[in-house]
C-alpha cells in the first residue's frame, strides 16, 4: 500500500479551502439573504486556511510524489488564498449590483483556488493537469457570470474554447513526454529519464515539450497565446479579472517554473531559445499595445501580458542548476509585489468604474481624481508606480530579483530588453497618474468608498511601500521556500 | 489477421472523420462522430487498453453525443449555413496545408524509426490493473478528480439557474443604504 | 487477440438477428398504408407541427451535462468494483470520499432545484 495517513497533512490547504467552498454554499442553500455573512465566513475561512498553510507548510512531498507541500508551495499557496480572500472581500460591492448569487460565486472562486493550490504543489503531470483544469473549468463559469451582457458571454465562450483547445495540447504533451520518458509522470522521474537517455532523444519527446509549452503559454497569456486575455479580462465581472490576472498566473508560472526548470533542464537546448524569444516578444507586445488602450481593465490586461514576459525570465533562469533557486524565489517574490499592485489597482477601477452611470472603465475618468479624492489617488498612484517598477516600490524590487537571477543565468541580451520594456510601460502607467494630478477634472465622480474598500486600497498600498523599503523580509521568506523546494542535485547540463 | 483488422477499423476510422467535416447537416456530422468514437475504441483495444477503450464507448460515443447534440439543438442551425462562403482560395490553401503537413509528418516517421514501448506490461491496459494503479498510486488524482466534477456542476447549475432579474430590483431597494 | 473471437460471434449473431427479422418485415409482411402510418414517430405523441429544428431550452442542455458529470463518477467505479475485494476497506474509504464530494453536489442541486421543470 503506497498510502500514508500523514501523507493528507499534505493536503491540508487544499481540504480546508473545499471545506469552506462548500460551507459558503450551504449557507446559501440554507439562509439565501444573509449575503454579508457569507462573504465574512468566506475571508475568515481563508485566513484559517492561511494559518493551517503555515502550521503544515513543510511537509514535503506526499501520495507517492503526486504532491509536495514544500517551501515554495506553501508560499504560493498563502499567496493565492490571500488574494482569493482580497478578491471576495473587494466583491460585495459590485455583486449587489447584479444577479449573481453571492455564495456560489464565493464558493466558485475557492474551488479555482483549490486547482491552484493543487497546481502550484503537482510534482507529477497528472496532478498538474487536474489543478489546471479545476482552476480553469472554475474560471471559465466565472467569467461568464453576467449573461445580460453580452462582453461576459464572449469572455466566457471565448476563455472556454481556446482554453479547452490549449489544454488539449497540454495533455497531448504530456502523453508524449510520457511515451518518451518510458512511461514515467512524476517530474523528478521524467528529470532523470531524460538525463539517461542522454544524447538519444526521441523525436517525440522533442514534439511533447513543443506541446506541453503551448499548452502552459497559453495558460500565462504569453505570446502568441495571448490574444485571449485583453477580451477575457475586458468581458469578466472586474472583481473576477482582479483574480484572474493574478492567481492563476502565479499557479501557472509555479507548473511552468517546476515542469520546465524542474523536469525539462536537460532539453534547454532545444526550449531555451524558444522561450527566450517568446520573453522578449511577449512583453515588447504587451508593452507596446498597452501604450493605445483606452479601457483601464484591457490596459491592465495589457500589462499583465507584458509582466507575464518579465516573468518567462525567470522560467528560463531556474533551467540553469546554479540559480534554479534564486530564480524560483525571484518569482515568488514578483508574485507577491504584482498580487498586491494588481489587487489594489482594480479595487481603484471598480471604485471608480460604480460611479459612473455605465458603469464603464475609460481611462479618461480618472481625470482631476486628485482634486477630489485625494487618498484614493495616491492609492492609485502608488498601485501604477509599483507596476512601472520605479525604485520606491516593491514592483522594483520584484523586477529586480528576476532580472539579476536572469543575468547570473547568462540571459544579458533578453534582460535589456527587459529592462527597456520597462521604461516603454513607465509611459502608460504614469499617464494615469499624470490625469489623476495634473489634469482638471471632467465630470464629478461621487465615490462611496465602503470601509472595506478602503481597507483593502490602504492594505495593499502600505505592503507596496513597505516590500519597497524592506524587501529583505519578504526576500528572505521566498529564499526559504526555494532553498527547500529547488532542485537537489545538478542534472547534467547539455547547454 | 490484426494486421487487417486494424487496416480496415483504421479505414472507416478515417473515412468517417473525414464525413464529419464534410457533412452538411450537423447531425450527420455528429453520429458519423460516433461511428469514428466506435472504431477508436476498437483500435484501443487492439493496442491492449480494455478500460480506455470501454471508456470511450460509455462516455464519449454515450454522454458526450448527448451533450453534442443538444449543442446542436441550442444552436438553432437551419440548413446548410456557412458553406457557400468558401472561396475555392480557402479550399486549396487547406489542401495545401494538409499536404505539407503529411510531408513533415512522413519525414518525421522516416527518421524516428521504431519507437520501442520497451518494459511495458502487456497487461497494463486491463480494468484491473488500471484500477491498481488509480486506486492506489494515483489516489490523489482520483479524488481531485471529484473537485473538478463538483466545480462543473456548481458551474453549470449557477451559469443557467440564475437569480430572477426580478428578484436583483428587490435586493437594490433593500440593501442600498 | 483470441479472446475477442466470443465478441466477434456476438456481433455476428447481432448483425445476422437484425438483418433476419429486417429481411422478414421486407419479404413477408404485409404492406398497407394509412395516413396515420405515414405519420413521423414522436415516442407515441401528435407530431409536433412545423420545423423539427426548433431551439430547445437551455434545460435540456444543463439535464445532459449533469447526466456527464455522473456518468464519469459512474466510470470510475467500474475500475473500483473489479478491484474492490484487493482494495479492501481502504477502497471503499476512498470511493466514499470521491462519492461524498459529488454528493454534496448532488445536493446542491437538488436544493437549487436545478432538475425541477417549470
Amino acid at each position: 500500500m503506497t498510502f500514508n495517513p500523514t501523507d493528507i497533512l499534505a493536503i491540508i490547504p487544499e481540504i480546508g479551502i473545499l471545506a469552506l467552498a462548500m460551507i459558503v454554499i450551504l449557507l446559501e442553500l440554507l439562509s439565501p439573504r444573509q449575503e454579508k455573512l457569507f462573504q465574512w465566513v468566506a475571508a475568515f475561512g481563508l485566513i484559517a486556511v492561511i494559518a493551517l498553510t503555515v502550521i503544515f507548510g513543510n511537509h514535503g512531498s506526499a501520495f507517492s510524489g503526486m504532491i509536495a507541500l514544500d517551501g515554495f508551495s506553501a508560499f504560493l499557496i498563502i499567496l493565492i488564498t490571500a488574494v482569493t480572500a482580497a478578491v471576495i472581500l473587494m466583491s460585495g460591492d459590485y455583486l449587489r449590483g447584479t444577479n449573481i448569487r453571492h455564495g456560489e460565486y464565493y464558493g466558485m472562486l475557492m474551488i479555482a483556488s483549490c486547482g491552484m493550490m493543487i497546481l502550484v504543489s503537482a510534482t507529477d503531470l497528472v496532478t498538474v493537469f487536474l489543478g489546471i483544469e479545476t482552476m480553469s473549468i472554475s474560471l471559465y463559469v466565472l467569467a461568464g457570470l453576467r449573461p445580460e451582457k453580452a462582453r461576459s458571454s464572449e469572455a466566457a465562450l471565448k476563455y472556454f474554447l481556446l482554453g479547452a483547445f490549449a489544454t488539449g495540447f497540454l495533455l497531448y504533451g504530456m502523453a508524449l513526454i510520457y511515451g518518451a520518458s518510458g512511461g514515467k509522470t512524476n517530474l523528478a522521474e521524467i528529470a532523470s529519464a531524460i538525463t539517461r537517455l542522454d544524447k538519444a532523444i526521441p523525436i517525440h519527446l522533442y514534439a511533447g515539450v513543443g506541446l506541453i509549452s503551448i499548452g502552459l503559454l497559453f495558460k500565462v497569456a504569453a505570446f502568441p497565446f495571448h490574444f485571449w486575455s485583453p477580451d477575457v479580462y475586458q468581458g469578466s465581472p472586474t472583481p473576477v479579472t482582479a483574480f484572474m490576472s493574478v492567481a492563476p498566473k502565479a499557479a501557472a508560472f509555479a507548473a511552468f517554473l517546476r515542469i520546465f526548470g524542474g523536469a525539462l533542464p536537460d532539453l534547454g537546448t532545444v526550449w531555451i531559445p524558444v522561450i527566450w524569444v517568446v520573453a522578449a516578444v511577449t512583453m515588447t507586445v504587451g508593452n507596446i499595445t498597452a501604450l493605445a488602450q483606452k479601457d483601464i481593465k484591457r490596459m491592465l490586461a495589457y500589462s499583465s501580458i507584458s509582466h507575464a514576459g518579465y516573468l518567462l525570465l525567470a522560467v528560463l533562469a531556474s533551467a540553469t542548476y546554479e540559480v534554479n533557486k534564486e530564480a524560483m524565489a525571484g518569482m515568488m517574490f514578483y508574485f507577491v509585489a504584482y498580487a498586491l499592485m494588481n489587487v489594489g489597482a482594480f479595487t481603484v477601477a471598480i471604485l471608480i468604474s460604480r460611479s459612473r452611470e455605465k458603469g464603464d472603465y475609460q481611462i479618461d475618468d480618472y481625470k482631476g481624481l486628485a482634486a477630489e479624492h485625494p487618498w484614493i489617488a495616491a492609492g492609485m498612484a502608488i498601485f501604477l508606480i509599483s507596476l512601472s517598477g520605479i525604485p520606491p516600490a516593491i514592483g522594483f524590487f520584484g523586477k529586480l530579483y528576476v532580472f539579476s537571477a536572469a543575468v547570473k543565468a547568462g540571459f544579458v541580451g533578453l534582460v535589456v530588453i527587459a529592462v527597456l520594456n520597462s521604461v516603454v510601460s513607465v509611459y502608460y502607467y504614469l499617464r494615469i497618474v499624470v490625469y489623476m494630478y495634473m489634469r482638471p477634472k471632467e465630470v464629478s465622480l461621487s465615490l462611496k468608498p465602503s470601509v472595506v474598500t478602503l481597507a483593502l486600497i490602504a492594505i495593499c498600498a502600505v505592503f507596496i511601500l513597505l516590500g519597497g523599503v524592506l524587501p529583505g523580509k519578504v526576500m528572505n521568506l521566498a529564499d526559504q521556500g526555494a532553498t527547500q523546494s529547488g532542485l537537489e542535485k545538478p542534472v547534467a547540463m547539455i547547454r | 489477421m490484426e494486421i487487417i483488422l486494424f487496416i480496415i477499423t483504421a479505414l472507416i476510422a478515417l473515412a468517417s472523420a473525414l464525413m464529419v467535416i464534410t457533412r452538411k447537416s450537423p447531425i450527420a456530422s455528429v453520429l458519423f462522430l460516433v461511428l469514428t468514437f466506435v472504431c477508436i475504441a476498437v483500435l484501443y483495444v487492439m493496442l491492449g487498453a480494455q478500460f480506455i477503450a470501454a471508456m470511450q464507448i460509455i462516455v464519449y460515443a454515450g454522454a458526450i453525443m448527448v451533450l453534442f447534440l443538444f449543442v446542436l439543438m441550442l444552436l438553432n442551425l437551419r440548413g446548410n449555413q456557412g458553406w457557400e462562403n468558401i472561396s475555392p482560395a480557402r479550399i486549396g490553401l487547406g489542401f495545401a496545408a494538409a499536404g505539407l503537413l503529411l510531408l513533415v509528418a512522413v519525414a518525421w516517421l522516416k527518421t524516428a524509426g521504431s519507437m520501442e514501448v520497451a518494459g511495458l506490461d502487456p497487461e497494463m491496459g486491463t480494468v484491473s490493473a488500471f484500477g491498481d494503479v488509480l486506486f492506489q498510486r494515483f489516489l490523489l488524482p482520483f479524488e481531485i478528480a471529484s473537485v473538478l466534477l463538483l466545480g462543473a456542476i456548481i458551474g453549470v447549475v449557477a451559469m443557467i439557474k440564475r437569480k430572477p432579474l426580478a428578484e436583483l430590483g428587490e435586493d437594490k431597494e433593500g440593501k442600498v443604504s | 487477440m483470441s479472446n475477442y473471437i466470443p465478441v466477434l460471434l456476438f456481433l455476428v449473431a447481432v448483425l445476422g438477428l437484425t438483418g433476419l427479422m429486417m429481411a422478414m418485415v421486407i419479404f413477408l409482411g404485409p404492406k398497407r398504408s394509412n395516413p396515420d402510418k405515414e405519420l413521423p414517430f414522436e415516442t407515441g405523441s401528435a407530431p409536433s407541427p412545423g420545423d423539427a429544428r426548433e431551439r430547445y431550452p437551455v434545460h435540456f442542455y444543463l439535464v445532459a451535462i449533469l447526466f456527464i458529470v455522473f456518468d464519469i463518477e459512474i466510470a470510475f467505479m467500474y475500475p473500483w468494483a473489479v478491484k474492490f475485494r484487493q482494495l479492501g476497506l481502504f477502497g471503499l474509504v476512498e470511493m466514499l470520499v470521491f462519492a461524498a464530494i459529488l454528493m454534496f453536489g448532488w445536493f446542491y442541486i437538488i436544493k437549487r432545484g436545478a432538475l425541477k421543470w417549470k
